[in-house]
């Protein structure tokens, strides 16, 4: 008989390990052995994710690795979700648009980020990679949202990241714009007035919690 | 001494010899809307028409002060030949990857290069365009052109995120993929050595440790470079994108004869680990300063990459096309006052 310990520290290790076969496995079995989901899913695969943040962080796993994390974590997500209980009392999450800056086709570093928001908590609205000024704004005022995190790599497509901020700081809305990418460093994000800037995956989620409090 | 040709500087220069003075040039592209507006050939034609393609890299040379015309404006070249989907771009936006014709988790056998890439896609008009750059500069300007490398190549055939997962679960594949992309590079830039190219860029951003594992590189690229600088039939240099200082001791082992880097990189690091192995090219930032600063900025930045020891002061990556010109000509001052 496996203990539930032993299970949770299991899908945490499948995760780190990018072993999705495992984590499907695993999360399978912490339902056979009726594990709350809700703890399957912090304590064993979130438990997992912010180990690989860790890692990412000091240079110890790179983007190959951290996808095959990602690809075990959501396998097992997908399996945990339909059982989750949702909590109508809960505080609720903070909501995040999420998209690649106009002109720009490269999603790699944003689907990391917005992994990463997931896991610490955050709901993700992604609106994909090429994203038009408008569709940021519109985007934001329709879901409500209390964070926008725009990201480019390309020179051309970082410009388009100013409009998006006075557009919505003109309107007053409350979200917070988070920017990051290769050509973006923190004295731009500063100049073109965005709330935040992350230099990479696991700073952004860092600079995302302290610009809503949580 | 006698007054070295901008050709003779360069040559010298990568191949570790004594010369007066840094060159300064770029090896990254170098069509900005500035320099469209002058010559009047503006993107996305000039990618397709070599005459246009030749005249707005003369410009660089000529109206900006680069010591070197360096083609083409994209990373899309040998990737169209060799069968991907590409989005033209426009005015101020490079042509682009978008389709991936081997975008496969579980990978397509790619086989051994064999076909006749030369006459596919824009490749000829590449050739084309450097004998009309070499009609009107005369011999004693170099050219330079630039390719997307190996890993870059397979990226662009499989699709980025894919390609990363066979980093660890499809060794052989990709191990397959790059050697593909290897050859195929191989015939195109010694094509380009013979339309009059005298140095060759090989350009891997994807190659980047702010992608892969420098382990990785230097027990899986590192050997596909190998074989690449063996190959190649002229003066050839590397240039990766983002920090790439853990990756330098492999690096050193490239065989290629420069390092193209960008201002994430420091050049007293990377002259440090590469000693007399490889040049130093860069690494003036693109975005920060070129694109959003000033001349002066551009100007002391320049200053700093000089005094690290940079052998050919350059941009470290692709100029932004918005780039304005007033921030190129900071780079020339620079090394003309560095240098008096």
């Amino acid at each position: 008989m496996v203990s539930k310990e032993e299970i949770l520290e299991g899908l945490a290790k499948a995760v780190i390990d990018g072993d999705e076969v495992k984590s499907e496995e695993l999360a399978k079995k912490s339902l056979e052995l009726g594990i709350d989901p809700y703890e399957a899913l912090m304590n064993g695969c979130n438990k997992g994710m912010a180990k690989v943040s860790d890692l990412y962080e000091c240079k110890e796993m790179f983007v190959p690795e951290i996808l095959l994390s990602a690809d075990a974590m959501y396998a097992a997500i997908d399996i945990l979700k339909p059982h989750l209980k949702v909590d109508a009392s809960a505080k609720k999450p903070a909501k995040v648009i999420i998209g690649v800056a106009q002109g720009d086709i490269h999603d790699i570093g944003k689907n990391l980020v917005k992994m990463m928001l997931e896991v610490a908590g955050f709901i993700l609205v992604d609106v994909g990679k090429d994203v038009p000024v408008d569709t940021f704004v519109k985007k934001a005022e329709e879901e409500d949202a209390d964070l926008v995190t725009i990201s480019a790599l390309m020179t051309t497509s970082m410009l388009y990241m100013e409009p998006v901020i006075k557009q919505l700081k003109g309107k007053n809305h409350k979200a917070k714009v988070i920017v990051g990418g290769a050509p973006i460093n923190s004295d731009f994000a500063k100049k073109i007035g965005a709330d935040g800037y992350g230099k990479d995956a696991v700073e952004a989620v860092k600079v995302a919690k302290n610009l809503i409090g949580a | 001494m006698v007054d070295l040709t901008l050709k003779e500087r360069l040559k010298k220069t990568l191949n570790d010899k004594k010369v007066d003075k840094a060159p300064v040039l770029a090896v990254t592209q170098t069509g900005t809307k500035d320099l469209m507006n002058l010559t009047k050939y503006y993107w996305p034609d000039a990618n397709w028409n070599p005459k246009a393609l030749a005249e707005l890299a003369i410009s660089a040379h000529r109206e900006i002060g680069f010591e070197a015309v360096r083609i083409p404006y994209c990373l899309t070249v040998l990737l169209e030949a060799l069968g991907c989907e590409i989005e033209k771009g426009d005015t101020t936006r490079q042509a682009a990857i978008r389709g991936h014709p081997y975008n496969s988790r579980k990978p397509m056998p790619i086989g051994k290069f064999s076909e006749n890439v030369l006459i596919k896609g824009r490749i000829p008009i590449m050739l084309e365009a450097i004998k009309i750059i070499r009609d009107k500069v005369g011999e004693n300007v170099p050219i330079i052109a630039g390719a997307e490398g190996p890993v870059t190549i397979a990226s662009g055939l499989v699709e980025v995120t894919t390609l990363m997962r066979w980093f660890i679960r499809e060794k052989e594949a990709l191990n397959d993929y790059l050697k593909f992309g290897a050859d195929a590079m191989i015939e195109y830039a010694n094509a380009l050595f013979e339309a009059g190219a005298d140095v060759f860029a090989v350009l891997d951003p994807v190659a980047s440790p702010e992608l892969i594992n420098p382990r990785d590189f230097n027990d899986i690229v590192l050997p596909i470079y190998n074989d690449i600088s063996n190959k190649l039939k002229g003066d050839s240099i590397l240039h990766i994108c983002g920090d790439i200082t853990s990756i330098l001791p492999s690096l050193r082992e490239s065989g290629f004869l420069g390092l193209s880097i960008e201002e994430k990189t420091d050049v007293k690091k990377a002259k440090d680990t590469l000693g007399d192995k490889l040049r130093i090219i860069g690494n003036v930032s693109s975005a920060s300063t070129m694109l959003n600063g000033t001349y002066n900025e551009v100007y002391e930045e320049c200053i700093t990459a000089l005094e690290k020891g940079t052998d050919i002061l350059a941009p470290g990556c692709g100029l932004a096309p918005l780039t304005p010109i007033k921030n190129c000509i900071a780079m020339i001052d620079a090394r003309n006052n560095y240098f008096k």
